[in-house]
């Protein structure tokens, strides 16, 4: 059964290539049938049009030519003298001058009683000549072929003279001869050599009259009509009966056969006067080969375009279905890619619910074991603790979450601004010194050459995709390890300047396989990780969206259990306060004491690039020693930078340099990037002076300035913002989180008024007497009149306090727009639901801060 | 089956597709020789040869006939020859049975002249055979002898012939000494345009006349008149015999009395010229004659103007257009062959002379009889180029008056009228009068040699219309042959064309075989007598090989008893055979043991029963009559056994 259905298969295959074949074959044949029928079509009128002209020609020129030659006939009868009719002898005489003359093959004078007299003897032409009597009574013209009686091949002309008397009859007619293979020439017929064309003319039953010399081995035969009509086959379209017919009719016209192996055209006209035929035959080849080279030429030029275009539709299919085969794959690819995506994001979903159920199980644990144990306080601390911890991991995934469903959906936008970026680098410092620490990983920033300090761009993100890398980093890097920032100029554009942040860190690095998909949403290395190391897997992804949305790049290069090394080229649009700067330094000689070579060669050339003279020093005693040598020499160090940390013992170390420096009035700065440290190592070494990596020109400018105003070094200690007394009015419509807010509030001692929403803040804003309110925290989204309308509104009083009363949004919206949008509306700042009382007494803090600076 | 076998077969049979048409069926080679057949008075020896060496695919066939009209009748049959020879153009004929061969290259060869005359409607059907030279051909030693001169003009013709019967030189048995080659028609007639040549159509007049009378703007009637003066003249001094121009006698056999000087002149051809010459040489060798010289003498005027030798191809030569294409392609390269000058020297060798009418032929000048040269310098060589058979029927009717049948003005009138009106096929009868179921062929003198079908019948048909029991017929009086089918009226008068009258004769055995034996006289191959007898009411055996004479060997009656010689029997026979015409120069075919008219000679051992006043013909006719339902079916029955033939 089925070797029958394969042998079906193969048969029909058979057949249809045969009948494609078969059909291509009989379109082509069909096709150059066509071809050839319109090309003889066309052969023949372009014939029959020359073919009629030539003819008509040698007509007119046959009948003046004949005409001609009779006329000659006549002359020379009418030139017989009196002398040359004395006796035959003379008149012989005259006739061979004649023939002589005239060229004749043949000359003859007939008298009446039929006699022909000619140069060579007299003899009776009766009998001998056909159509004699017509010629004898004057009633025609005698032309005459293959007659026998002087010669053969010759062709007799006869006509009638004026009679003369001649011994005792009258001489009435005159007969020449002209060879056959004169005639032609001297009628006019074979003038046309070059177009292998001749002329015969013949009776109207098709006798020969006058056959053309060319004619004689062609068509052999005495009738030309019985030659065509047994021996030649005429082309289609033509036959001999209607050719006849034509004839017998008197008509001209055109006919196309094959004779004598020849294919003519003939081309016959009746001669007027006469009931003679002109008949012209022109070889089909003379004219055919012009139409056929043309034709040729045309069929060649239109297959070569045909095959031009057919090659050119045929490319065009192949690309089409090249491209729609990618297509296909690309659709089938993106389809995987979805599904994969889709997998991702169901696997993501199920992981991120484990994720943030794990914390929610930890706060609902502790809470309840917390309520079992109420009266152990200890107990109870170390719950709340742990809740406390549990929350925080819970909100960061939770952020990481919405962050990049944002970026998925396309909602993020950038908000350029002028920044700092020292303060943005110290503030990432703060944050990731205290981690390394407790991590005990040696973390460093490093800048290389002249970075700017003041750019543009989207400072936030800026800082989201440095703390994600860095986050990562300090993540995967154990303990001893080393993470380091580094941050250096790559070029300057126009317009635009771009810097290189390199994140490197002695990590468990990327295995190559995998090193492409660290930058994909929802996926990590692998899922074991996440469970070694927690964190979303969205970091990275988030990451090179926010890089690329700031028109950068990132990328990444790995060696498994070596590190890795994220370098992200970002460009940055130049602020104008980076330009017109002081140099702060006028020459003063300054030593740098740092035993990390990166950080101490950037601050001797930041410090030369103020106009410092420096000079360095790696180790305490080299240190000393130059302190030393320049005090005695006349040209002692006015100031010293001292790393923080280059000495085990810094009280005792700073004591030595003062010692070296005797009284030259060395200052000593200790520097560092951590300010707590600084700080504590300040009050130490009892100096009052730091420097906080890393070190831009604001920072220098702000210590010289200190060490003009010669304020006492004194070491500043952070006072943490105290609410006790403060008037805070929060402005939220959830009771739960209004009640969180005003306990967490009036626990910090501040006085609590509240409000349910932003009309409310306003009406109880506006009641209250001028700088009543020192805080007011309001939450944006809210029914009546949410926060920013209320800010606006609030900002908008006249009154004296509108403006300084410090509104910070507490809002569940996060994202940075939000938070432009709230800093828009005129509130100072913005901390983000959930939040705990240290967020908001710092960022309180922070904002008193800033209207103090201002 | 793997795919690439699929492919390979898919190809094959794409190519057997594209070449299906392209191939043809192959034709399959014939080797058999094409048979060319002839029907005419002679065998054609030389032209046979040189055609079947020149073409070895042809084979071609001569059946010598003596009588033209079998060959018009076997066209007519749709049997003819595949080459037609004719003595006359024939315009009817020509367009009816014979092929177009304008498109040849022999058509165009020959003399302007001739051809044009030989057209119809500007088409060439007729190709000329080598002409001769008509005129007087004269012993000239007679002449010499009797201290004659050659006549200059016709009295002297006349006078001169009767002076020369005076002296009892040139006469025959039949006591004349001049004759006109009367074997047919045409060479009659052509005496007749011979006598018409120096006074009228060799003058501008005749030529006017002869164009006029060929657009039938003339006639012979009321011109031709005088033709008759000469022969009349020659009748009135004794030295013709109109009787044998009439064919009431056997003709006249000039070559042989040239030959043995019992003929002083008689009007004919260079071709009798040669054989005269050719025969008296050989007569004289053999010492059966006189050594003469002959002479030709052209035809002479009554006027005084310039004497004419005539000049006409002694043939036409066509090509049949009822046969297959094959043959005719054969018989146009037949033609060409023909009309080159080989091919005229082998007919010249087969005529014993001519003149080829080639355009460009080299005539040989020994083939110009002595007398004619002269002429053939001066130009007063008349073509004679009578249309349509026209010369023929002129022979024909003269006979007739010279039978005394009808007057010269109704035989002027008749050619005219037949030349005008179309043919004389409206004599011809064509009323159905019986039907044969076979052939009974006439072909190649069977009914002179042997035992023929044809024969049998006649003499049955005589048997029954005279009463008698045994009848013969002989052979010389059976000229045409009847074809299967129907039989016309017409037809009997051509097979039976003599008007002899069948009588009934006692005889004993004895003259009997008398009889039989002198009809085996003349059976020889190469031209049999016409005496040999068809016989009805006997058997009889002969062999051919013995001597004349004794050649018969039994004769035996239909009960298969030997006759006795002894017994009287009546046997049918003709009048012509028992004397009524005489016995002089052959005729009766030498019967004399039957001689009851002639009293010139001893009268045969015979009695007359009855004369019936019927000719063979009328014997036909009464027996189709009285036979009309059946056909015709006669066998052979062993009549007649020549031994020589038998082993």
């Amino acid at each position: 059964m089925n070797i029958l259905k394969k042998w079906n298969r193969k048969y029909r295959r058979l057949l249809l290539v045969s009948l494609l074949v078969l059909m291509t074959a009989i379109l082509c044949a069909s096709a150059a049938a066509v071809y050839r029928r319109i090309a003889a079509r066309t052969v023949t009128n372009i014939s029959g049009v020359y073919l009629q002209e030539m003819t008509a020609q040698i007509g007119s020129h046959f009948q003046t030519n004949l005409k001609s030659q009779f006329s000659q006939i006549y002359t020379i009868s009418n030139a017989l003298a009196e002398n040359d009719l004395k006796d035959e002898a003379s008149l012989r005489r005259f006739l061979k001058q004649a023939q002589t003359d005239n060229d004749f093959s043949h000359i003859a004078v007939i008298n009446s009683r039929g006699i022909a007299y000619s140069p060579y003897g007299a003899i009776p032409a009766l009998s001998k000549i056909s159509n004699l009597d017509k010629l004898l009574d004057g009633s025609e013209k005698l032309i005459s072929v293959n007659e026998n009686i002087w010669e053969s091949d010759t062709i007799l002309l006869g006509t009638a003279m004026t009679p003369v008397s001649f011994q005792n009859s009258q001489l009435v007619a005159v007969i020449v001869g002209i060879h056959t293979s004169d005639i032609g020439l001297k009628l006019g017929l074979d003038s046309e050599k070059g177009t292998n064309s001749y002329t015969n003319i013949v009776t109207r039953n098709g006798d020969f009259v006058i056959k053309s010399g060319y004619a004689e081995e062609l068509l052999q035969g005495s009738n030309l009509f019985t030659i065509y009509e047994q021996q030649a086959s005429f082309d289609p379209g033509y036959d001999y009966p209607s050719f006849r017919t034509a004839l017998d009719a008197g008509e001209s016209g055109m006919t196309l056969m094959t004779v004598g192996g020849e294919h003519v055209y003939l081309y016959y006209v009746p001669i007027r006067g006469t009931d003679w035929y002109m008949i012209t035959s022109m070889a089909y080849e003379t004219v055919n080969d012009q139409i056929v080279y043309l034709s040729r030429f045309m069929v060649a030029v239109s297959v070569s375009i045909f095959v031009i275009i057919f090659g050119i539709i045929y490319t065009f299919f192949l690309v089409l279905s090249h491209r729609e085969k990618r297509n296909r794959e690309l659709l089938l690819m993106e389809k995987e890619r979805a599904e994969m995506a889709n997998k991702a994001k169901s696997s993501f979903l199920s992981q991120m619910s484990h994720e943030i159920r794990t914390p929610l199980n930890g706060i609902m644990g502790m809470v309840e074991l917390g309520k079992n144990h109420l009266d152990e306080p200890d107990r109870m601390r170390n719950c709340l603790d742990k809740i406390t911890l549990s929350s925080t991991h819970l909100l960061s995934l939770i952020n990481d979450i919405l962050d990049m469903s944002k970026i998925e959906s396309g909602k993020i936008e950038l908000h350029p601004e002028q920044f700092d970026l020292g303060n943005l680098l110290r503030a990432l410092m703060t944050v990731f010194h205290v981690q390394a620490v407790s991590r005990q990983i040696d973390f460093q920033v490093f800048l290389h050459g002249e970075v700017p300090e003041y750019l543009i761009a989207d400072a936030l993100r800026l800082n989201q995709i440095l703390t994600n890398l860095l986050s990562n980093a300090v993540k995967f890097t154990p303990a001893k390890g080393c993470v380091s920032l580094t941050i250096e100029e790559l070029r300057q554009e126009e317009n635009r300047i771009w810097l290189r942040f390199i994140v490197r860190d002695t990590g468990r690095g990327i295995a190559p396989e995998n090193i492409d998909r660290v930058f994909e949403a929802f996926t990590q290395e692998n899922s074991g990780i996440v469970r070694q190391y927690g964190g979303t897997g969205l970091g990275l992804p988030i990451t090179r969206n926010f890089v690329e949305l700031m028109g950068g790049t990132i990328s990444v290069s790995s060696e498994v259990g070596e590190g890795s090394v994220f370098t992200v080229d970002l460009p940055f649009a130049p602020a104008d306060a980076d330009n017109n700067r002081e140099r702060c330094g006028n020459g003063q000689r300054v030593l740098v004491v740092n035993q990390v070579e990166e950080l101490r060669k950037h601050l001797v050339y930041m410090l030369a690039k103020e106009n410092f003279q420096t000079d360095s020093a790696s180790e305490e005693k080299t240190a000393l020693l130059k302190i030393q040598t320049a005090a005695q020499s006349g040209s002692p160090y006015e100031l010293c930078f001292i790393k923080w940390d280059v000495s085990g013992d810094m009280q005792s170390f700073a004591e030595d340099v003062r010692k070296a420096a005797g009284n030259t009035g060395l200052t000593l700065i200790l520097t560092g990037q951590d300010q707590d440290e600084l700080n504590e190592t300040a009050s130490l070494c009892k100096t009052g002076f730091t420097l906080c990596r890393p070190v831009f020109h604001s920072d220098i400018a702000e210590l010289m300035n200190k060490l003009s105003g010669q304020k006492s070094a004194e070491p500043i200690t952070e006072k943490s913002a105290e609410f006790s007394g403060v008037q805070v009015m929060v402005v939220e419509d959830n009771e739960i989180n209004l009640e969180i807010a005003v306990a967490l509030l009036q626990d910090a001692g501040a006085v609590v008024t509240t409000a349910l929403n932003g009309q409310e803040a306003v009406i109880q804003f506006s009641k209250a007497p001028e700088g009543f309110y020192h805080l007011i925290l309001m939450d944006v989204q809210m029914p009546v009149m949410d926060g920013c309308s209320a800010a606006q509104a609030i900002r908008a009083l006249p009154r004296s306090d509108a403006k300084s009363t410090v509104i910070i949004a507490m809002t569940a919206n996060s994202f940075s727009e939000d938070v432009q949008k709230c800093l828009d509306s005129g509130m100072n700042a913005h901390i983000g639901k959930p939040f705990v009382m240290n967020d908001i007494i710092s960022t309180y803090t922070s904002v008193l801060k800033k209207q103090a600076e201002k | 089956m793997n795919r690439s076998v699929t492919w390979k077969i898919a190809g094959l049979i794409s190519v057997a597709l594209l070449l299906l048409p392209l191939s043809g069926c192959s034709r399959r080679g014939r080797e058999e020789k094409i048979s060319v057949s002839i029907l005419y008075s002679n065998s054609f020896k030389k032209v046979e040869e040189l055609v079947e060496s020149s073409f070895n695919d042809i084979d071609l066939e001569v059946e010598i006939s003596a009588y033209s009209n079998e060959q018009l009748r076997r066209l007519e049959r749709g049997v003819g020859p595949d080459l037609v020879v004719l003595p006359q153009p024939d315009s009817e004929l020509m367009e009816k049975y014979l092929l177009d061969i304008s498109d040849t290259k022999a058509s165009e060869a020959y003399d302007g002249t001739i051809m044009n005359s030989l057209k119809l409607d500007g088409k060439t059907y007729l190709l000329p055979l080598p002409g001769v030279y008509s005129g007087y051909v004269v012993n000239e030693t007679l002449f010499e002898r009797a201290g004659l001169t050659l006549p200059a003009n016709n009295t002297q013709l006349v006078a001169a012939l009767a002076e020369l019967k005076e002296q009892g030189l040139g006469l025959g048995e039949d006591e004349i000494n001049f004759s006109i080659m009367s074997d047919y028609n045409t060479s009659v007639g052509m005496f007749f345009v011979g006598c018409m040549v120096p006074d009228f159509l060799g003058t501008v007049e005749g030529v006017k006349w002869l164009a006029d009378f060929t657009n039938k703007k003339a006639t012979f009637s009321g011109v031709w008149e005088k033709s008759f003066a000469l022969s009349d003249a020659l009748v009135e001094a004794g030295v013709m015999d109109p009787a044998a121009i009439a064919l009431q006698r056997n003709t006249v056999l000039c070559r042989k009395r040239l030959a043995g000087g019992t003929l002083a002149a008689a009007f004919g051809d260079s071709a009798l010229y040669y054989e005269c010459v050719a025969d008296n040489r050989k007569a004289a060798e053999e010492g059966t004659a006189e050594a003469y010289t002959y002479r030709m003498i052209p035809l002479l005027s009554d006027e005084g103007n310039e004497p004419w030798f005539l000049f006409s191809p002694s043939a036409l030569m066509g090509v049949n257009n009822a046969v297959s294409e094959e043959k005719q392609n054969a018989c146009r390269r037949i033609l060409e062959l023909l009309s080159t000058p080989e091919g005229q020297e082998a007919f010249m060798e087969d005529m014993g002379t001519g003149m080829s009418c080639l355009t460009d032929y080299q005539q040989r000048e020994d083939l110009v009889p002595d007398g004619v040269e002269e002429y053939l310098e001066s130009g007063y060589i008349y073509n004679v180029l009578f249309p349509s058979r026209t010369v023929e029927y002129l022979g024909g009717y003269v006979r007739r008056v010279m039978d005394k049948k009808c007057t010269e003005e109704e035989a002027l009138q008749a050619v005219d009228r037949f030349y005008y009106e179309g043919t004389d096929e409206s004599d011809y009868d064509f009323s159905v009068i019986g039907t044969v179921s076979h052939d009974l062929l006439l072909e190649n003198f069977n009914v002179r040699l042997r035992e023929t079908e044809i024969g049998n019948f006649i003499a049955d048909c005589v048997a029954e219309a005279a009463g008698a029991p045994i009848a013969v017929v002989n052979g010389g009086g059976i000229r045409a042959s009847f074809y299967q089918g129907v039989v016309y009226g017409g037809d009997i008068a051509v097979v039976c064309p003599f008007d002899n009258q069948i009588i009934v004769l006692k005889m004993d055995g004895r003259t009997l075989w008398d009889m039989l034996e002198n009809s085996l006289s003349a059976c020889t191959e190469e031209f049999p007598g016409g005496r040999f007898l068809q016989v009805s009411g006997l058997q009889y055996v002969f062999d051919s090989r013995k001597p004349v004479g004794s050649r018969l060997i039994s004769v035996k009656m239909p009960d298969g008893t030997d006759m006795d010689l002894n017994a009287d029997y009546q046997v049918a026979v003709t009048d012509y055979m028992a004397g009524s015409r005489s016995y002089a120069e052959g005729n009766g075919d030498g019967y004399l043991m039957l001689n009851f008219y002639d009293d010139s000679v001893a009268k045969g051992n015979v009695s007359l029963i009855k004369e019936t006043g019927l000719m063979y013909r009328d014997a036909l006719a009464m027996y189709f009559e009285q036979h009309r339902d059946t056909a015709v079916d006669v066998r052979l029955e062993g009549r007649i056994k020549d031994l020589a033939h038998e082993e």
